[in-house]
């Protein structure tokens, strides 16, 4: 009995700790199920999602750019004058007629007269050329006379002595004929023989003579012939008094232009109103050959002048609309994009220009190196699947979204999120339009997410 | 005498024996507990891999023992509290219930005379006998038609209208004395007084045996909820552990103790209570 009632009391107080042991076991269960939802909340990425929905793709492209002038106009000088005074500097605002720099009066003086004694030395080598050429032609002249005259006079005298030595021949051969045609010849002893040997050698020295005389008038004509052609000269081409007259124009130009300067006391006016771009001369120095001045004609307007990157490029064409924003929220519109040309020092850049006219508003408040920010509105077709920009991924090249999938899980339905390829046709900066056929209609995906996602992680939607 | 004496002497040595053999699955489960997941893997592997070959050895001691798991499971598997509240809100549903429809129940056929009291009696012990399966069919087909499929309600009513519980304590009630019953009426009582003054406290070992064996029951419910919860959300512990993979077998070991914790308070609470019940489910009709 004493035993059951022992039994009865430890029981008792064994059911009490089993039943307060259960009680802080639950307790401690219940602490322990709000903290490991406490961090499985924080390890469970917060995301936003959105639908996919059909809007147009409407680019807009900004770029910062400057204001150049549209039209300017050089001044140039005759070179290697002295100048006195430089009166305006790079960015001067001029009208036309003001003085843009002074040349040297006495420097001017020099190089007039310079310039006319150079034309009175170029004048006179021409005078002395003409007067040269004429007495060479008289010596000329006289020479071939000459010769023709000893030509003639050896004519005679060689016909003379040719005609002497053929009488002679002809009268030896009649001798000799006579004498044979005599008959003595037959019967004829030694000395009659040796008569007609002697009578025939006669004969043959005469014809000797005769030829001699021949022979000799020819050569003599002959050298007389070449005497007359030695007379006539074959003349040189000579243009030299072309080129000098030639060179007498261009410094009487050079003349007059200096005259002309001299005329206005060695001043420089600028030739348009505008604004002086350049100024490549200085005090003290020449003029050079080229350029002294630059004036931007402002009244022929303003060209404007953005970079455009390579994937602004492709949205902007020759005659969009552009809105030019200045500063203090004031704005330029009615413009439109006259020129597209590769930059100059990037090649991946293009200057997109734009042309302000005087009639654009603000116009006055525009200056040569102001600054504007470029607008370029640019409307696509309409896209049924565009999604916002920041729910494009990319990994590999590939792009992808990261969509919401709903499945029953212990801790009840359960959000994951799983990678789904897309197709990028056109985007902006805020939003992308993708092939069709992709993502079901409805279909969530993640735009924004509180940590780095991969496919599978589970995530909590922080609104719709 | 001699026989008596050395069969005192064996028998706590047989009995010790016999402990340790019953008590080894809970040593095995400790001790996995405390394992790190390589030295898990390692001796499960051939239990995973369909390649190994050889059978699961164990150490008694782990090599590197840690907590891991057990924080890994209480602060980093919300899933699991999901369960364990689950089976709690099963169970005290269903043992509420016993204590709201089984106790009246069985105190009407304890005490009450009516007509087939007999038969229905009968019936219920029918009832008692069939394993879930018979009744599978047709209890899936009530619920469906009431759409308690995939909802709580769908296990506890069917759990708490069980014939078992009522058997239990019609035992216990029929201990109450007639005469006990007959002078509270003498004085006075009505039905109902003598239900909740006289009844309940007399039969309150009963009702006590019946939560402890309902809970040890329904704590680890498989096949009802597998039949009738389709979400995984409305799913109890006790099937938490076919959730569990080869990557994560230290879990496995801690779900299962932390799921024994509860079954062990309220064994050890209700422990001579528990003998009573399963004597009176003994004793012969």
């Amino acid at each position: 009995m004493e035993y059951l009632t022992e039994r009865k009391l430890s029981m008792g107080t064994l059911r009490e700790k089993a039943l307060k042991g259960l009680a802080a076991f639950l307790v401690l269960m219940i602490v322990l199920t709000m903290l490991s939802r406490a961090a499985d909340s924080l390890t469970v990425a917060l995301v936003t999602t959105a639908a996919a929905q059909k809007r147009t793709i409407d680019h807009t492209i900004k770029a910062d750019g400057i204001f150049s002038q549209n039209k300017e106009e050089a001044v140039t000088v005759v070179e290697n004058i002295l100048i006195r005074s430089v009166n305006v500097s790079k960015g001067s605002l001029v009208a036309a007629g003001d003085v843009l720099m002074e040349l040297h009066p006495d420097d001017l003086q020099e190089q007039i007269q310079i310039i006319k004694n150079d034309i009175k030395e170029l004048e006179l080598n021409i005078l002395a050329k003409k007067e040269n050429a004429a007495i060479a032609d008289i010596e000329e002249e006289k020479n071939l006379t000459r010769a023709k005259e000893e030509y003639d006079r050896a004519v005679s005298s060689g016909n003379t002595a040719v005609g002497k030595a053929y009488n002679a021949m002809t009268k030896a051969w009649k001798d000799w004929q006579d004498y044979k045609n005599s008959g003595s010849t037959v019967s004829a002893g030694d000395s009659q023989k040796e008569q007609e040997e002697a009578l025939e050698r006669t004969y043959e020295d005469k014809k000797t003579a005769y030829e001699s005389a021949v022979e000799s008038m020819n050569e003599t004509l002959y050298a007389k012939e070449n005497a007359i052609e030695d007379a006539v000269k074959v003349k040189e081409a000579d243009y030299s008094n072309e080129i000098a007259r030639m060179n007498m124009e261009e410094m009487q130009r050079k003349l007059s232009k200096l005259q002309a300067l001299w005329e206005a006391e060695g001043k420089i006016y600028a030739p348009i109103s505008g604004i002086v771009t350049e100024v490549r001369v200085s005090t003290g120095d020449l003029t050079p050959a080229t350029k002294s001045f630059l004036v931007a004609d402002l009244d022929g307007g303003y060209q404007f002048t953005a970079q455009l990157g390579e994937s602004q490029k492709k949205y902007v064409s020759v005659g969009d609309e552009v809105i030019l924003n200045l500063s203090g929220k004031k704005y330029i519109g009615g413009l439109t994009v006259e020129a597209l040309t590769p930059n100059t020092e990037d090649a991946n850049k293009t200057d997109v220009i734009v042309s302000v006219d005087n009639t654009a508003d603000y116009f006055d408040e525009l200056y040569i190196g102001g600054t504007a920010e470029l607008v370029i509105e640019n409307k696509s077709e309409a896209y049924a699947t565009t999604v916002p920009l920041t729910a494009i991924h990319e990994e590999n090249g590939s792009k992808y979204l990261l969509v919401v999938t709903e499945s029953a899980a212990i801790l009840g339905t359960q959000l994951s999120v799983e990678k789904m390829e897309v197709v990028v046709l056109d985007k902006n900066l805020t939003y992308a339009a993708l092939s069709e056929g992709v993502l079901a209609s409805g279909q969530k995906f993640v735009t924004d997410s509180s940590k780095d996602l991969e496919a599978g992680d589970r995530v909590r939607l922080a609104k719709e | 005498m001699n026989y008596a004496k050395i069969l005192n002497k064996i028998m706590p040595v047989l009995l010790a024996l016999l402990c340790l053999v019953f008590c080894y699955p809970i040593l095995f489960l400790l001790t996995g507990s405390l394992m790190g997941t390589d030295e898990l893997q390692d001796y499960l592997l051939p239990v995973y891999a369909e390649t190994a070959k050889g059978y699961v050895t164990w150490r008694m001691f782990p090599l590197y023992p840690t907590l891991k798991h057990y924080v890994e499971l209480l602060l980093d598997t919300p899933e699991f509290f999901v369960m364990f509240w689950n089976s709690v809100k099963l169970v005290g549903g269903i043992l509420t219930g016993h204590v709201l429809i089984g106790v009246p129940a069985a105190w009407g056929f304890a005490k009450y005379h009516f007509p087939l009291k007999r038969l229905l009696f009968i019936i219920y012990i029918i009832l008692m006998m069939m394993p879930f399966q018979v009744t599978m069919l047709s209890s899936y087909l009530v619920l469906n038609r009431f759409s308690l499929i995939n909802t709580h309600g769908g296990i506890i009513l069917p759990a708490v209208f069980s014939t078992f519980p009522v058997y239990i304590m019609y035992r216990f009630f029929c201990q109450v004395p007639d005469a006990m019953m007959e002078s509270a009426q003498i004085d006075g009582a009505g039905p109902l007084q003598i239900f909740f003054h006289i009844g309940i406290p007399m039969g309150s070992g009963g009702i006590i045996s019946v939560i402890v064996l309902g809970f040890l029951e329904y704590w680890n419910l498989i096949e009802q909820p597998l039949t009738f919860l389709k979400s995984k959300d409305l799913w109890p512990l006790s099937l938490y552990l076919p959730e569990i993979t080869s990557a994560n077998a230290g879990i496995a070991f801690v779900s299962s103790v932390v799921a024994l914790i509860p079954a062990i308070f309220v064994f050890l609470s209700g422990q001579d209570y528990l003998e009573q019940g399963i004597v009176a489910s003994a004793i012969k009709e």
